[in-house]
């Protein structure tokens, strides 16, 4: 009985919740202008340092959806802070929320631009990790929330506005590039990628592979193997590779763990040997960068990934600012040893 | 004249220990991994070379290590689930207490006792709560996973981030080498003789098979079951700590992922190893030789350039294959 009646009173405190959600929802509803085409494309001049134009006359919200699972995320956390900061003065406060789950997908970010519709936030920054998402996404513009995309997103076409992120296909191709300039366009490589089923790191390595295959015929891929994104899983991975080609010039990493790959290189002592190319700027990979262990890490702008699609929102809404294209790529920064005080200190 | 008598005793005895040997589940397990090496030996000139089978031994090491409590999991017809979690977060716990700045020995102490603590838990929802080992170690998966998240937040801000491991002492339990031989390998060797001694020869390894081959008929006559499985999970929390510790060591950093997907291999290597699901039967022998064919498999798929789906695929169809042989050959047995 008492069981049946807790249920009922939270019952009826769902649907009130929803119903004044939904009243709300209608009242939020504003004249937007039209977003840019969904696939142009640019690379921003003001990226990681896009200005908020002029103060919100009513007190907006922005929510920006994130992870936190990794050290990846720490940059990207600090844009969405930052961002937080210099709209406060602009009558709009910036929410950095991570929802529970790990995975990019549908079934955590949908939920959670559900429950922001709810929590009536003026604007919505989401990672869209596949297509599922997509509904979602359509839902909330129609409701009069504008959606930004960043780090990750799909190639459905659908309502946002646009994304911030790196143009994966592109980083695999300019990780190529490097590859081919550090190996003078000979030898043999070792691919080692997170998952052969993301999307993201796929396109990662045939954007390095097209390339070689195009430009360096003289560089050989010998192997392309799964490491789950585990650093103990490349680092046998790595030690299986130096031994089944004793002349293995350079090992390529797609995604997570380049670190276990540093560290077999450096037990086998084949450092400089066998050059790593790899991604992204954690401190594990920045120390072998610095080490001259790692040859090169290709970044993909994390920070302007957190901070940019606040502030863009933001001016989308209040002055009616279109982005110069439907995806805002980053900067592919290839930091190393010469070059890494620019990018990162102990 | 009494010389010949026992000579032809002796024979005897030879001859019967040999088809016992022919019908132990392991043998053939273990014949498997001859020919799979034999072949690889043809196929790879690289193989036999003796820096390939270190690598072979160190990578199946954390696995080999966590099978011997898997081993006595499986033979109280229990599974453990929350295993790869574990390995993580008790690198995690060691990890950042030496961050912190504690003296690396009672960090390790201090990592050993939260392996066991969770293990301890899997025990204690299982025996006094009844959840079923499935569920309980399901919730646990994700909770120790939690906790790895926990532990490795708060030094770069509020996102959970790898911990560096600084000790070299530390980084010797899983990176070091004794002559050409990697550390790991003994710590595995030295467990697994240690353990498959205590479970055939002492009355707990007796009462651990005696708890999965008939619960019942064990109680009845005076095992206390419970008491068995909390002391299986808990030592296999123990377990994870070591090769927690060990995948930390090895790499210098505690990473927030170590250990995803480990439980599968653990499980995969037990059954190959002969471990039956409905317990009772086992060896932890069996287990580690199931972990080598695992590790030969994986380390033969780089060496020859296969592709990779090829093996996620071969890996599958030995799991598969060496339940089936079983069932065959039980089925040859009188009585079964």
């Amino acid at each position: 009985m008492k069981a049946k009646s807790l249920l009922s009173v939270l019952l009826l405190v769902l649907i009130s919740t929803m119903a004044f959600a939904n009243g709300q929802q209608e009242a939020a509803e504003r004249e937007l202008p039209a977003p840019p085409p969904f696939s142009s494309a640019a690379s921003a001049d003001d990226e990681g340092a896009v200005k908020p134009i002029k103060a919100s006359e009513e007190p907006l919200k922005i929510a920006v959806l994130g992870l936190e699972n990794n050290p990846f995320w720490i940059p990207v956390k600090e844009g969405a802070f930052k961002a937080a900061e210099e709209l406060k003065s602009f009558n709009c406060t910036v929410e950095w929320i991570v929802p529970s789950g790990t995975s990019h997908g549908a079934s955590v970010f949908g939920t959670a631009i559900e429950s922001a519709m709810i929590q009536e936030y003026d604007a919505i920054a989401t990672i869209a990790g596949d297509s599922g998402i997509v509904p979602y996404i359509n839902k909330a513009v129609d409701a009069g929330i504008p959606v930004a995309t960043f780090n990750s997103e799909t190639d459905t076409e659908n309502k946002r506005v646009f994304f911030v992120g790196a143009d994966l296909y592109q980083q695999g191709q300019r990780a190529g590039q490097y590859m081919a300039e550090a190996l003078g366009g000979q030898g043999k490589v070792g691919v080692i990628t997170g998952f052969f089923s993301v999307e993201a790191h796929e396109l990662r390595r045939l954007g390095f592979e097209d390339y070689l295959e195009e430009n360096a015929p003289g560089i050989e891929i010998v192997d392309r193997v799964e490491n789950q994104d585990q650093a103990d899983i490349a680092y046998s991975l790595s030690q299986d590779m130096m031994t089944a080609n004793t002349d293995l010039s350079a090992i390529y990493v797609t995604a997570g763990g380049p670190f276990g790959v540093a560290a077999a290189v450096e037990d086998a002592k084949k450092v400089g040997a066998v050059k790593i190319i790899c991604y992204d700027f954690v401190d594990e990979t920045m120390e072998y960068v610095q080490k001259g262990v790692i040859t090169g890490t290709i970044g993909q702008g994390p920070f302007a990934q957190g901070h940019d699609p606040a502030v863009r929102l933001f001016n989308y809404i209040v002055a009616g600012e279109v982005p110069e294209a439907g995806r805002l790529l980053t900067e592919a920064a290839f930091v190393t040893k010469d070059n890494i005080s620019k990018y990162w200190s102990k | 004249m009494a010389d010949a008598v026992s000579v032809s005793k002796g024979q005897k005895e030879k001859a019967s220990l040999l088809s016992k040997i022919m019908k132990q589940r392991e043998t053939g397990v273990f014949l498997v991994l001859v020919l799979l090496c034999v072949v690889m030996g043809f196929a790879s000139p690289y193989f036999w070379k003796p820096q390939n089978i270190f690598n072979i031994l160190r990578n199946m090491s954390t696995i080999g290590i966590i099978s011997i409590g898997m081993t006595m999991i499986i033979i109280t017809a229990g599974i453990d689930l929350s295993v790869g979690s574990m390995v993580g977060a008790t690198g995690m716990v060691t990890a950042r207490l030496m961050y912190m700045g504690m003296n690396p020995l009672l960090a390790v102490v201090l990592g050993f006792a939260f392996g066991f603590f969770l293990g301890a838990v899997n025990g204690l929802m299982i025996t006094r709560v009844k959840i079923p080992p499935f569920i309980a170690t399901l919730g646990m998966m994700s909770v120790a996973r939690g906790l790895t998240y926990f532990f490795a937040t708060g030094i770069k801000g509020a996102v959970a981030s790898n911990i560096p491991l600084a000790n070299s002492a530390v980084g010797f339990m899983g990176g070091g080498y004794i002559g050409p031989i990697p550390f790991p390998v003994i710590e595995m060797v030295v467990l697994v003789l240690v353990f498959q001694w205590f479970l055939s020869n002492t009355v707990t390894g007796r009462q651990i098979y005696a708890v999965g081959s008939n619960a019942e008929a064990a109680r009845l006559s005076g095992v206390n079951s419970d008491r068995i499985q909390i002391f299986v999970y808990t030592l296999t929390g123990g377990f994870c700590a070591m090769s927690g510790i060990i995948s930390a060591g090895l790499l210098s950093t505690a990473a927030t992922n170590a250990g995803t997907g480990t439980e599968m291999d653990v499980i995969a290597a037990v059954v190959i190893g002969g471990a039956s699901l409905s317990g009772g039967e086992g060896s932890i022998r069996g287990a580690v030789v199931g972990a080598a064919i695992m590790a030969v498999i994986k380390n033969a798929f780089v060496l020859l350039h296969l592709p990779a789906f090829v093996q996620t695929i071969t890996l599958g169809v030995v799991v598969v294959l060496a339940v089936a042989s079983d069932g065959l050959r039980k089925k040859g047995q009188p009585g079964k």
